[in-house]
């Protein structure tokens, strides 16, 4: 057996649901603030991410790498009218950039020129290449061999709050397997779970929806019964065949010190952008819904930790990027080869991250994993791979129960569940009751009452988001996170009484199935109570 | 709502309100009320002013959102708008406060913790409250490891409480928790009387410190990870939430 080394990168692509946004048929009035972080993304994160595949194609790189798409993700990335909202965001973006290089003195201005050419470019890549289809860009990737695509949960719930509810577990997979074959043609072999969150029950759906394997946190694996012998470094079987590979949880780590370095002070300062540095006038046309101001992108000062502000050098901060994409990959090489020596398999080390990692929230990130993947596939030590390519052909793994776990910190599911969020989940599991109490009344209906149903099962998947409690956690826009919680609780419980009165008013339906336009496929029998 | 703590010793202690309501603790009527919506329209330079005014000290490179953060937890409880305001036309029914049921529900928080909730039937919880033998409530934790149900500790529970964070020993194992009424010595039906039970669910354990220490002996699991694993180390700390 060939004893080189594997490294699978893996990133997940997923975006909270933005759907509560009735404002958006009437784009002039700016952007909602809960779009915005999703066109952000489009554009700091997946376009970049593309434009960078494109790149390694051309350059006959055979990269290869993981990715995995939630399947709310995808709902809004096929949203015809979030999509034509994202084109009136570049193109107000732009018009801001226009007004940007007259402001700019000299010194700036070369910058902004760079970020106007950067979004010019950006939009005939969008509009042109992509023709406004980012899945199916990424989809054509598959096909190529390059990227394998996995799902997630249907709205990225935290799943282990969740085992004892057989209904929740089997609606959030099954909806994900269906939205796996709608956007990307094929039912998915892997399953990324929701914040990596881990308990034993999910392995029975898990398993009886076609997946073959999942990821873990290095916690599930060491912790298990028994302990994973090989730790993270070669995948484990449960009993019944289901396969667990372990994330190298000090991936985590060593990029968190490499970002926390001196030499990352080079790069850009998300926190300087001129959306929250000038006055409101001088941000019009630029502005969220009501005035608000929003991140333009034009930043112009790196993240020195001086007093005073150093001006950003995009060249130097994108060679720094790179250096440290090589440096993440010889702490991988030099782990592996040590893990190496007391194994006779070859060890992987699996790297999962956020896509927003690379990008939205780092803005050289995109040239950080260039120089990762690049240096990767060119190594003669390591190969580069997918968690499917890893498994092929292996067929004995040490069998046990990974633990209970996440990859949050604590390891556990504090972040989720704590006073912030604790109060959600008497509703949700009430809710989740009524529905499958409402498909035993109403198991073959048709027309509005079908279609309330259908609305009803969105509604009560969107409340399990794991975004939501996540934030609240976090105390990052609390009172957003809590109204999306509450309306989409309330949204569900107004159609569960309306179905018990036997009146719905379609006016309303109508303008709920526009605004939560989730999962278009979705059959609410999916909740029908699991025997 | 109530929402209480408690440890595996029967010691109680309440979550403040300062945890459940962030918003309440920092509040001086006195000082002067931002929105939320206010502070995010100002530049971050007139937001820095506006703290150094306040006396919050804000460091140089402090992110604008925690700024904004620090002025409302100075100023005012954010303002969230209901959606029937914002959407005009809808009028999504109110989330119910009470679902008229008796149940009882456990969610795994970890190792040491699970968070309790649960609901007595209204007309019931009446009639329990107004019987001159009513002494109560009580959560029951009960142990099944040995096949046979033995009660591991009871919390007595408040009236109008209706949801506890439950602590449990790091040996981990398989419980179930009873919600139990409670009447006064010499009743014909007994004192306790159980009314909901959660499902059975197993608690993972926790390596002992030398286990831990054995477990490290692994050079793959080392090399893992499992020396950051701090809850792996201190399994007697209890004081996380």
């Amino acid at each position: 057996m060939s004893k080189k080394s594997a490294l699978s990168i893996v990133l997940l692509a997923h975006h909270p649901f933005t759907g509560i946004c009735p404002e958006r048929d009437t784009p002039k009035t700016g952007f909602f603030p809960g779009d915005l972080p999703f066109f952000e993304a489009l554009s700091q994160t997946y376009l970049p991410l593309l434009e960078l595949f494109f790149r390694l194609e051309r350059g006959g790189l055979p990269f290869r790498l993981g990715m995995a798409f939630s399947p709310v993700f995808c709902s809004m990335l096929a949203d015809e009218r979030l999509m034509s909202g994202y084109l009136d965001y570049l193109d107000r973006k732009l018009e801001f950039g226009r007004k940007e290089l007259d402001r700019c003195s000299p010194e700036l201005r070369f910058l902004a020129k760079r970020y106007y050419e950067e979004d010019t470019e950006r939009r005939i890549f969008f509009t042109e290449h992509c023709e406004k289809d980012i899945p199916g860009m990424f989809r054509r990737f598959e096909k190529l061999g390059r990227i394998e695509i996995m799902t997630t949960a249907a709205s990225y719930a935290f799943l282990p709050l969740y085992a004892s509810v057989p209904e929740i577990l089997s609606s959030q997979i099954e909806t994900a397997v269906m939205s796996h074959r709608r956007v990307f043609g094929k039912a998915p072999r892997g399953f990324w779970l929701p914040e990596f969150g881990w308990s034993e029950e999910l392995e029975h759906p898990l398993a009886a929806y076609g997946f073959g394997y999942t990821m873990v946190d290095a916690r599930a694996m060491i912790l298990g019964n028994p302990p994973a012998k090989k730790g993270v470094f070669y995948p484990v079987q449960s009993p019944s065949g289901f396969v667990f590979l372990g994330r190298d949880s000090r991936s985590k780590t060593d990029l968190a010190a490499l970002l926390d370095s001196e030499r990352s002070q080079v790069y850009q300062k998300h926190f300087t952008d001129s959306g929250f540095e000038l006055s409101l006038k001088a941000l019009r046309p630029f502005l969220g819904a009501e005035g608000l101001r929003c991140s333009t992108g034009y930043r112009y000062h790196n993240a020195g930790r001086g007093k005073e502000r150093t001006l950003y050098d995009p060249e130097k901060a994108a060679g720094q990027a790179a250096e440290h994409g090589r440096l993440f990959l010889d702490s991988r090489l030099s782990l592996l080869d040590e893990a190496g020596r007391y194994m006779d398999e070859a060890p992987l080390s699996l790297c999962a991250f956020d896509a927003d990692s690379f990008g939205r929230r780092w803005y050289e990130g995109p040239a950080f994993l260039e120089a990762l993947l690049e240096g990767a596939v060119r190594s003669k030590k390591i190969d580069l791979v997918s968690p499917k390519d890893y498994l092929d052909g292996k067929t004995s793994f040490q069998v046990t129960a990974p633990a209970f776990s996440s990859w949050a910190e604590g390891g556990y599911a504090a972040t989720w569940l704590d006073a912030s969020s604790d109060w959600m989940y008497r509703h949700i599991f009430r809710s989740i009751k009524r529905m499958i109490e409402l498909t035993e009344r109403f198991p073959g209906d048709s027309g509005l009452k079908e279609r309330a149903l259908n609305q009803a099962a969105r509604e009560i998947l969107l409340s399990q988001g794991s975004d939501w409690p996540k934030m609240l956690c976090m105390d990052i826009r609390p009172g957003y996170a809590r109204n999306q919680i509450e309306e989409t609780l309330r949204n569900f419980t107004t159609i569960f009484e309306s179905l018990g009165s036997n009146y719905i008013s379609t006016e309303w339906l109508t303008g709920l199935e526009k605004r939560h336009n989730v999962f278009p496929f979705i059959n609410y029998r999916i909740f029908s109570r699991k025997r | 709502m109530s929402t209480r703590i408690c440890g595996v010793n029967g010691r109680i202690s309440s979550l403040t309100d300062c945890v459940l309501f962030p918003m309440i603790t920092g509040m001086n009527p006195l000082r002067t009320s931002y929105g939320r919506s206010y502070l995010e329209s100002l530049t971050t330079r007139e937001l820095t002013r506006m703290a150094d005014r306040e006396g919050i000290d804000v460091p140089p490179d402090f992110e604008r959102i925690f700024i904004i953060q620090e002025l409302l937890e100075n100023g005012v409880e954010e303002e969230v708008q209901a959606p029937e305001e914002k959407h005009g036309k809808l009028c999504p029914v109110p989330l119910p406060k009470q679902y008229n049921i008796t149940t009882l529900e456990v969610l795994l928080r970890d190792p040491l913790w699970v968070f309790a909730f649960w609901e007595i039937k209204g007309p019931d919880k009446e009639r329990f409250e107004a019987s001159p033998d009513f002494d109560g409530y009580c959560l029951m934790v009960v142990s099944l490891d040995t096949g046979v149900s033995e009660a591991a500790f009871t919390v007595r529970v408040g009236c109008e409480d209706n949801a506890w964070y439950l602590g449990f020993p790091p040996q981990g194992g398989l419980y179930k928790v009873e919600l139990c009424l409670l009447t006064k010595e010499g009743h014909p039906e007994g004192e306790t009387r159980v009314l909901a039970v959660s499902r059975r669910f197993f608690m993972p354990r926790l390596l002992n410190p030398p286990e831990s220490e054995e477990c490290l002996k692994n050079p793959l699991l080392r090399l893992s990870g499992a020396e950051y694993f701090s809850l792996l180390r201190n399994p007697g700390t209890s004081a996380r939430l």
